[in-house]
């Protein structure tokens, strides 16, 4: 035994400190700042926003489909490969559940467009408020992961 | 000469402070979570109300403002989950400190 203690010169509350250190560095409770994800979350905020200025400076009988096709594919797109990037990273869950919900609802209310190839005024302030404030939130999370 | 009591006090020290800080961020970010869904939540039954839209649309929105207001919360999750790993990295920082030369 006192041979033990000659070959371990350290205290029992030194090594639990070293352990502490270990244990502390290691413990990570949300995924790290990505700025590639950041800045593509500010590219695809401003084609939306640009979609929805789009549709809502258009008069209700001539807001078709056809010609809003293109903004809705830029910002499809854009989410999408967002989505991507945020779900090759661990330890992302409130991210990713925030993107997936914001494109869920951007591809329903595209298909729900192309399908009667009308969108209502009304509809359209609404959908807009509430995916304005989804894509802030998705920006947010981003930022927020900043240390 | 390592002072492991002093340490651990100014350890738990920064902890709390870097808590008190961020939390009210995290607390106004879940309250304006609540507060936009209820105005959005007005605005629908007064597009209702007003004949603007259907029965059938209304409950449809009513869906997918349920999705939206729990992905929204997700971020005040996260939010809150920062504010632990802000304090714990800088309690870490003086943990760090302490033990280099």
């Amino acid at each position: 035994m006192d041979r033990q203690i000659k070959f371990f010169p350290f205290s029992s509350k030194i090594v639990w400190f070293f352990c502490l250190i270990a244990t502390l560095s290691a413990c990570q409770l949300v995924a790290t700042f990505d700025e590639g994800a950041l800045n593509q979350s500010y590219k695809v905020q401003q084609d939306f926003s640009i979609l929805y200025q789009m549709l809502a400076d258009t008069p209700d009988n001539e807001r078709t489909y056809d010609k809003f096709q293109r903004e809705y594919i830029r910002v499809q797109v854009g989410l999408t490969n967002l989505l991507k990037r945020h779900e090759a990273r661990k330890k992302n869950e409130e991210t990713i559940k925030a993107t997936k919900t914001l494109t869920e609802l951007l591809i329903k209310y595209q298909n729900a467009h192309k399908q009667k190839n009308s969108y209502k005024a009304a509809l359209i302030k609404v959908h807009n408020k509430r995916l304005s404030s989804l894509m802030e939130k998705v920006v947010q999370a981003e930022e927020l992961k900043r240390r | 000469m390592l002072d492991l009591e002093n340490t651990f006090d100014e350890m738990a020290s920064v902890f709390g402070e870097n808590i008190g800080e961020d939390v009210n961020n995290a607390a106004n970010l879940a309250k304006s979570v609540f507060l936009n869904n209820k105005e959005t939540l007005e605005e629908l039954h007064k597009l209702l109300q007003d004949g603007d839209i259907t029965q059938e649309e209304f409950a449809e929105e009513l869906k997918d403002q349920q999705a939206a207001f729990e992905a929204e919360m997700q971020v005040s999750i996260l939010a809150g989950k920062m504010v632990i790993q802000r304090a714990m990295d800088s309690a870490m920082n003086v943990l760090k400190q302490s033990v280099l030369p």
